[in-house]
């Protein structure tokens, strides 16, 4: 088997792909906050708060799915 | 009898700033340094370039593909250095048809299925349209006041910093005692 090469060849994933989701949060809640910020240090807060809140709307959104699922 | 001055009716006049724009297309974060801002651009720049960049690493270079997966390549072309990616994604996909002697050499490049595929395409496109939102705000945003201003200006006072230290209050002295 040819060895990993980085940017060339796609990363090996199988049930890891969760793990991809919170940087991908974060991400936008830095930039959405980079924009909107009047100050810069404040920055930080605001997107930690703005992360919070996805997490838990795709957590309830995530459970709703489970139960509808469940339920047919 | 004297009036006091009416209070400013005027609106806040966006400034238009095309230039600006296609820097921050061009590569993230400039459109921000170019109007004066230049940690918030940084800090802008980084964080859409390792969403980027995190898509390639995950997905390899056949995840950027404006032949065959133009939609998403839209979303992709949202950053500048989509194309460059693009062309060298060409490079690769063409010496792979036609550099192998052997069908079981190693290929210049992977292409990705499944889940790598899926992450790696999220990750490039929603640093495409991350960087869409820095497009559009640098197209109307206005530049930082500067750090020197005027004296007898009472709206840049406003905007000083209220957590620097205020000198200590004098003390009063006592009241009198009533005799």
């Amino acid at each position: 088997m040819p060895p990993y090469r980085p940017f060339l060849d796609p990363l090996p994933m199988e049930s890891a792909w969760l793990l991809f989701l919170p940087p991908l949060v974060i991400a936008v809640a830095l930039v959405q906050r980079l924009i909107k910020a009047e100050r810069l240090r404040d920055v930080p807060k605001q997107a930690a708060r703005l992360c919070v809140q996805v997490f838990v709307l795709l957590g309830a959104a995530s459970g709703l799915l489970w139960l509808a699922l469940w339920a047919w | 009898m004297p009036r006091s001055a009416p209070p400013s009716t005027e609106p806040a006049t966006d400034q238009w700033n095309p230039v600006a724009a296609v820097a921050a297309w061009a590569v993230p974060g400039l459109g921000h340094a170019l109007l004066g801002d230049v940690r918030r651009g940084v800090a802008l720049g980084l964080v859409i370039s390792a969403v980027f960049a995190a898509g390639l690493w995950v997905g390899g270079p056949d995840v950027v593909d404006s032949q065959r997966h133009r939609l998403t390549f839209l979303g992709q072309a949202l950053i500048g250095p989509t194309l460059i990616v693009d062309r060298w994604a060409d490079g690769l996909r063409a010496r792979s048809a036609t550099d192998r002697p052997m069908p079981d050499a190693d290929p210049p490049y992977s292409p990705a299925f499944g889940r790598s595929r899926e992450v790696a395409v999220l990750y490039t496109v929603s640093a495409g349209l991350l960087n869409l939102l820095v497009v559009l705000d640098v197209l109307h945003r206005r530049a930082p006041a500067r750090p020197g201003r005027r004296k007898n200006d009472p709206s840049s006072r406003e905007a000083e910093p209220t957590d620097a230290p205020r000198p200590a209050p004098t003390p009063t002295p006592p009241a009198p005692r009533p005799s």
